[in-house]
């Protein structure tokens, strides 16, 4: 355990001591404080200036879902750069071979951020939530984003090269979240396309309320790894 | 130190790896040799437990290597071929961040740096150093725990002749401490110089095991070259020193005092080699 603390610690070094990383971890505050000050600003402007009494206000969920969505995957995003650059530099095959271990690295590397990410995704929906959406329910959402972003981690890790790789396939990666706007926006048999993606049943259990729609969260979330999983353990060997 | 009995691996449905036995006792030195490509670092990777799915018998440390816990690298140094360093560290914060994964005894950092002469230079970040200091701080590296065992892929590959010997010394300066080592190379003369034993790996099997000055001398390897007038032309003469009192153009020429050169000429361990498996190292 000592081992890998040490090994978090130095990974947590190596985002800090890099300003676009950093930045990325505060992305969701940053965030959270323009959703929260300036959707409502928005919506009072284009209220009044199209004689509305609401116009965005039915879809606060879908701001929040984005946030909820975002922190874990910010997260993800900065130790997937970092990991990428210790595959560059060979030392993610080094600590593999110390007490450490492969599983103390995916642990330290890929797994703590996201987890880290449940806590900092629910305070962040506290603070800066703009719609109801109760403790339990953010909860839920903040521990499915996690998994998400640990899939976007691995799925990166996979297939990126390097970091430049790294930081298009992210990019690539925000399919991840077409789930969100696909339940408000398509019509229902052209929406359970992207049902392969965890978002939309996410999107799903936040908008109807109904916790039963962790479990195809659950099983779309299962499938990823099942496919991603062998190529992300090749590429580490 | 380490057994391996019918070691067998493949990454393919063709066998790669095949029936591998060997041992290597405490405190040798004991060297792969072959061509790129031969599976010296696939069993590396087994000896140091990156590839498990393996069949046959693996124990180093008398752990069998599919069983194996992250304890067991708290005992075994690796230096891979090439530098895994942080870049933005500098030579001190990378053997004190390596240092800190192990729970046991460890080394002075300053007595390490000072050995490979990198103390001077201790707090210049590594993605400054030279290759050849890149090199030294990563041997160094594989050496904070102290431990028992050591495992060197290619441990002088692309330096220059200066921290080659560097090098090479560090490295018998840790067998008199006691370390057991291997080492994976294609280079015949460091295998030839630092190890005890040598095993030759060839399309994923052992060709031949000894230690290299027995692997010269089964192959009949010195041979004495001499070389005298007749007849106004200079002529070359060959024989083996065990016939050397049944070569009569030699002993005419030694007792007519006609020798205009004589000397003894042996094999290297890469002629050998070459005469063993029939291949060229590259």
């Amino acid at each position: 355990m000592t081992a890998i603390m040490s090994a978090f610690k130095r990974f947590l070094s190596g985002i800090l001591d890099d300003f676009m990383l950093t930045v990325c971890i505060l992305a969701p505050i940053i965030m959270g404080a323009a959703l929260r000050f300036g959707i409502p600003i928005l919506e009072n402007f284009l209220c009044r200036t199209f004689s509305e009494s609401y116009i965005l206000k039915p879809y606060y969920l879908i701001f929040d879902l984005l946030l909820v969505v975002m922190t874990p995957m910010m997260l993800a995003f900065s130790g997937v750069m970092t990991t990428l650059e210790e595959l560059d530099n060979g030392t993610a095959k080094y600590l593999m071979v110390t007490p450490v271990g492969k599983t103390g690295y995916l642990t330290s590397r890929i797994c703590v951020l996201p987890a880290a990410g449940i806590i900092y995704s629910v305070i962040v929906i506290i603070i800066f939530g703009i719609s109801d959406i109760n403790l339990l329910m953010n909860f839920l959402l903040s521990v499915t984003s996690a998994v998400t972003g640990i899939i976007v981690s691995f799925l990166v890790v996979a297939f990126a090269g390097n970091k430049v790789e790294g930081m298009a396939l992210t990019k690539l990666c925000g399919i991840f979240i077409l789930g969100i706007p696909a339940v408000f926006f398509l019509p229902t048999p052209i929406s359970y396309l992207c049902g392969v993606i965890p978002s939309y049943w996410f999107t799903l259990m936040a908008k109807s309320n109904n916790y039963i729609y962790a479990l195809p969260i659950l099983a779309t979330s299962a499938v990823w790894f099942i496919l991603i999983y062998k190529k992300f353990s090749s590429k580490l060997v | 130190m380490i057994t391996t009995e019918n070691l067998n691996f493949s990454y393919t449905s063709k066998p790669f790896i095949k029936n591998i036995t060997f041992s290597v006792n405490n405190g040798e030195i004991f060297g792969f040799l072959g061509p790129s490509g031969a599976g010296k670092s696939t069993i590396q990777k087994i000896l140091i437990g990156i590839i498990k799915n393996y069949s046959g018998k693996v124990s180093v440390n008398g752990c069998e290597i599919k069983n194996i816990n992250n304890s067991f690298y708290e005992h075994i140094g690796i230096d891979f071929e090439f530098p895994t360093l942080y870049d933005k560290l500098s030579a001190r914060k990378n053997l004190e961040f390596f240092s800190s994964l192990y729970s046991g005894k460890k080394r002075s950092i300053d007595e390490l740096l000072k050995s490979v002469d990198l103390y001077n230079d201790a707090d210049k970040k590594a993605g400054e150093f030279s290759k050849g200091m890149k090199s030294r701080l990563n041997f160094i590296k594989a050496l904070v725990h102290d431990p028992g065992l050591l495992f060197l892929d290619e441990p002088t590959s692309g330096l220059d002749p200066a921290n080659s010997r560097l090098m090479k010394d560090m490295i018998m300066k840790e067998k008199s401490n006691g370390k057991t080592i291997i080492i994976t190379t294609h280079n015949m003369e460091d295998a030839a110089e630092l190890c005890d034993r040598v095993a030759f790996i060839v399309d994923g099997q052992i060709k031949a095991m000894d230690t290299p000055h027995n692997l010269i001398m089964k192959k009949n390897a010195y041979e004495i070259i001499y070389t005298y007038k007749e007849n106004g032309k200079e002529k070359t003469g060959r024989c083996v020193p065990e016939n050397t009192a049944d070569d009569n153009i030699l002993k005419t020429l030694i007792a007519q005092n006609r020798i205009l050169t004589i000397h003894s000429k042996e094999q290297t361990l890469g002629d050998v080699f070459m005469d063993v498996t029939g291949r060229r190292l590259s």
